[in-house]
């Protein structure tokens, strides 16, 4: 049993850096000069969705809030602890960083980009964190759990039906070439796709970590139950 | 096998009559098992309603050329009949069911809110009456039951069949929302003790996720109704694409809508066929954590997938890909559960009542309707079969074949709880297998039909090969269905007059309805069985060999969550998502749609004054609340008129904004964006009233000496009156601060 968990969070880990190694250096290495709207987005749901619950998942898990004793840690932890601010920092990253202006002015700055993927990521752990952090006591209860998941889901569909039904041109994107005369892959095309992958594949994400939750929940003890082999559960 | 029960459950049956007889006791009740019995019964009616309808269409098509129904008359049929099926037979029934069974088998005396109860059920005669009322006032609605705009627009459809429609469905649709939230509340505040959520029965279970997914999809039906009354009532243009306006939008409410509502309907069947298989299988059900986690996965996936019926709309084949992608995912969870009733049947001894016969059928015609729902989820077939008598067949199995069966299989098992007296077997198995034949040989030749060509809402068709025989075979099939009703009411009618005694439990059922009276009485049980596991009358019999062999006896809980709370929190849980729908139809006619553009200019900063009032009086609310719980009753008078009068001044600041408006030719139907922001601040408008009359109500009791400390009245106008205002925050951004970006 001990050996399946530390197994499973050595493939956390690694699924974590694998998507950390496509989603950082290779959109804007390849896509330097042919930026494409919709595999940012792909990049962003990886950066504040995906990586950030692999790590969480990957940390052993323990009762105490450690960070509570590290004076530094303090403020963090003081947020960490409160689900109705990580929730607004998860959504509101994903709100505020495809506002049209600050997205479009992270394509033209490569710094403000880095300092994008980065927020995605710090928020995204942030957001994961009652979910499925370290702390056990500072994780939500899963049925309130599933709350929190399924309104920040709600919150990203909504963004991505505007996006999907945007008028064309709103977020900067020159057209791939290749992209172009194959599929009619044209930038309102692109737009869409951006709006459809935070729409659907996103909240499947979300779902997915539902059911993690209710997996998580159906395998916990019930309350009121006694521990096998006492004297009341032979009787 | 069997459960010794203590004496006093052995006892009678039908001795405990309620104390009140008369038509006027049933009109006055708010017992939920008679709620849930009028349910069943007006549904009935118009079961019978609905299925006269289907009859007259299977006779217009039964020959080619036919002019038995003329064509206006066949269209006004065909949607009443999709209407009544759905809005009045299928809902209220499985609602009837919830409501009859659901506290019964948590172990409640009633639902949370009884009053409210009562009123969501006379919200379906009403509504009945108001959708049928249309046939007198000029003739029905005629454009389906999914009333595809522009055809719905005055233009196209001059009767006032569509406003009666409209206003049926906003009536029926409060009803349901009401039920739900009572649902909601019930489930999670008035479980017996012992009975946690994840011992739930899953009945109960699948109407809990239901009832979540009413309260978050009726919203977007009542939008896009509200906005087609508005376009029909006041000349607005929000489905009129001739006028700017945007019929694909209105496609997008109303399947936002009507995919959760495939799963509303479907749902509460899966939850009588998880109870009916396990008991007459004499197993516990195969994977009740399948079951269970399954259920929330289709919940979640019906929200994402609605633009599958959309397919033919050319949506563009980036968005076809996608939502073809999500609607096959929907087969997942949809097919963990075939697997987890059939291995509950593997290696059970199984008993073929007719209950059982019926979940049997069940699960063979829920297959074919879902594998045919998988074919659809691929666009190019879909583009092939659409709006075809394919599509016909495949949404009668998966309603007819599917969730009707449920309700049979239901109705043989739970009649005997109901009534005392046990349905005839003899004439449940007549009723059975003439409904599996008349059935099958109704809908499956129309998947031939519709594969050959034939498309649905065709008032008739000329006498190509095949056409004519397949619709002969299906009319014949559609008569025998008819015959299998005849019977099933015969049955029930002689059933109750001299049906076998039926006993507490006449199955040996494990849930908990069955360890009271058959009916139950009044206040639903005299004593209870402690409840140690899934199955507590199992346990009871057994204790040698309980399913939890570990549980701990039954402590009693304090309650974390109270029930008004849970109340006002899911009925504001469907508010948003209303308020949700306007703002995105205010966004799409405004910024999103090619022809929107808003040429008014609108005062942010006069607004903005307001909008401080109508925050402050959230603060004051706040400060009320303190003082009444720290006993300062002079203060917290003082403080709640505070509160109303700041409200009053939003509304006063609301109504110059519209005289100004008006003054200056900005009325509702001057253009998309007039219309889109009126709608979306008048609602909201409505909304800070009704929130002004529960303020002063609250007020004139607060100084009769209501309240003496705090109250769930003063807490639960507290969550209504916040929310209105987080919703005016977000209006005033989009509306008002959003073009100064």
């Amino acid at each position: 049993m001990n050996a399946f968990f530390r197994t499973s969070r050595v493939a956390f880990f690694l699924g974590a850096l694998i998507l950390l190694g496509i989603a950082v250096p290779l959109p804007p290495a390849w896509l330097a000069g042919n930026y494409s709207f919709s595999v940012h987005m792909g990049q962003h749901l990886l950066l504040q969705l995906v990586i950030p619950a692999l790590i969480l998942l990957s940390l052993p898990v323990s009762d105490p809030a450690g960070l509570e004793a590290r004076h530094v840690w303090r403020p963090v932890g003081w947020i960490l602890k409160r689900p109705v601010i990580t929730w607004f920092l998860g959504t509101g990253a994903m709100w505020i960083w495809h506002a049209p202006a600050l997205c479009n002015a992270a394509v033209r700055n490569p710094t403000l980009h880095e300092f994008q993927s980065l927020s995605l990521l710090l928020l995204g752990t942030a957001f994961w964190w009652p979910i499925v952090g370290p702390f056990t006591l500072q994780r939500l209860p899963p049925l309130l759990g599933i709350v929190y998941l399924f309104t920040a889901c709600l919150g990203c569909t909504v963004l991505g039906i505007i996006i999907t039904f945007a008028p064309p041109g709103l977020y900067l994107a020159t057209v791939l070439p290749g992209l172009l005369n194959d599929w009619q892959f044209t930038s309102p095309v692109d737009q869409r796709v951006g709006g459809l992958l935070m729409w659907v594949p996103g909240c499947l994400i979300y779902i997915c970590g539902i059911l993690g939750l209710m997996a998580r929940w159906y395998g916990m003890p019930e309350v009121g139950m006694f521990p096998a082999g006492t004297p009341e559960s032979i009787s | 096998m069997k459960a010794t029960l203590p004496t006093p459950l052995l006892v009678d049956t039908l001795a405990h009559e309620s104390a009140e007889r008369g038509w006027f006791s049933w009109v006055a009740t708010v017992d939920h098992k008679r709620i849930g019995i009028m349910y069943m019964l007006t549904a009935l009616f118009f079961f019978a309603v609905g299925g006269v309808e289907a009859l007259l269409i299977r006779i217009q098509l039964a020959v080619p050329n036919n002019t038995f129904l003329s064509p206006d008359m066949f269209n006004q049929i065909f949607t009443m009949h999709g209407t009544t099926m759905i809005f009045l037979v299928v809902m209220p029934t499985l609602i009837g069911f919830a409501n009859y069974f659901v506290p019964l088998m948590i172990g409640a005396r009633d639902m949370a809110f009884p009053r409210l109860n009562a009123m969501s059920f006379w919200m379906l005669p009403f509504g009945g009456l108001l959708l049928h009322f249309s046939m007198v006032a000029g003739g029905a609605p005629a454009a389906g039951w999914f009333s595809a705009a522009p055809l719905t627009e005055t233009p196209f459809n001059s009767t006032q069949g569509l406003d009666y429609w409209v206003l049926a469905l906003l009536v029926l649709g409060v009803g349901s929302v009401a039920t739900s939230v009572n649902l909601i509340a019930t489930i999670l505040t008035l479980r017996a003790p012992g009975l946690s959520i994840r011992r739930l029965p899953l009945f109960v279970w699948m109407n809990l996720i239901t009832a979540f997914l009413i309260i978050l999809s009726f919203p977007a039906l009542n939008a896009a109704i509200i906005m087609l009354l508005i376009d029909r009532q006041l000349n607005a243009a929000f489905f009129l694409p001739a006028n700017g306006g945007s019929a694909v939008l209105w496609q997008h409410f109303f399947w936002a809508f009507g995919h959760p509502e495939v799963y509303i309907m479907a749902l509460p069947a899966f939850g009588m066929i998880s109870e009916v298989i396990p008991v007459f299988s004499r197993k516990p059900i195969f994977g009740y954590e399948f079951v269970a986690a399954s259920t929330v996965a289709i919940g979640l996936l019906s929200f994402g997938v609605w633009a599958h019926h959309m397919f033919a709309v050319g949506l563009g084949h980036v968005s076809d890909l996608f939502f073809a992608g999500s609607s096959m995912l929907i087969a997942i969870p949809t097919g963990v559960k075939i697997f987890n009733w059939t291995a509950t049947m593997w290696g059970g001894s199984i008993r073929f009542t007719t209950a059982m016969m019926f979940a049997t059928a069940f699960l063979i015609q829920f297959v074919i309707g879902g594998l045919s729902g998988i074919t659809f989820a691929a666009a190019p077939i879909d583009w092939q079969v659409t709006d075809s008598y394919y599509l016909v067949a495949h949404f009668h199995y998966v309603l007819f074949g599917g969730s009707m069966f449920g309700v049979f299989a239901a109705l043989y098992y739970w009649f005997p709880k109901m009534s005392g007296r046990m349905l005839s077997e003899k004439w449940g198995r007549a009723h059975f297998w003439l409904m599996v034949i008349g059935f099958n040989m109704t809908f499956f030749v129309q998947h031939f039909l519709g594969l050959l060509g034939m498309p649905r809402r065709v008032y008739t068709y000329p006498n190509l090969p095949y056409w004519t025989l397949w619709n002969m075979v299906s009319t014949i099939g559609a008569f025998i269905m008819g015959i299998s009703v005849l019977v099933l009411l015969w049955n029930m009618f002689s059933s109750l007059r001299n049906g076998k005694l039926a006993g507490n439990n006449p199955w040996n059922a494990w849930t908990l309805e069955w360890a009271t009276t058959s009916p139950p009485p009044v206040d639903n049980f005299k004593w209870l069985p402690p409840i140690r596991g899934r199955r507590p009358l199992w346990d009871l019999g057994h204790p040698e060999n309980r399913d939890e062999k570990n549980a701990a006896p039954v402590q009693p809980q304090e309650r974390l969550i109270e029930k008004n709370a849970v109340g006002v929190l899911s009925f504001l849980a469907s508010e948003s998502v209303f308020f949700v729908m306007l703002i995105l139809a205010y966004l799409y006619y405004t910024v999103l749609a090619p022809s929107g553009g808003n040429t008014v200019v609108l005062d942010a900063r006069k607004t903005g004054i307001y909008t401080l009032c109508l925050l402050a009086s959230s603060v004051t609310f706040w400060r009320a609340e303190k003082l009444l719980h720290r006993g300062q009753h002079g203060s917290f008078h003082r403080w709640l008129a505070a509160t109303v009068v700041l409200g009053a001044i939003f509304m006063i600041g609301q109504g110059r904004e519209y005289a100004h408006l008006f003054h200056t030719g900005v009325v509702v139907n001057s253009s998309l964006f007039a219309t889109a922001f009126f709608t979306l601040t008048g609602f909201h408008g409505l909304h800070v009233c009704v929130g002004l009359i529960a303020l002063l109500i609250l007020l004139r009791l607060a100084v009769l000496g209501e309240f003496r400390t705090s109250s769930a009245a003063v807490k639960s106008i507290g969550l209504y009156w916040h929310f209105v205002d987080i919703v005016w925050i977000a209006v005033f951004s989009v509306v008002y601060l959003r073009p100064l970006l």
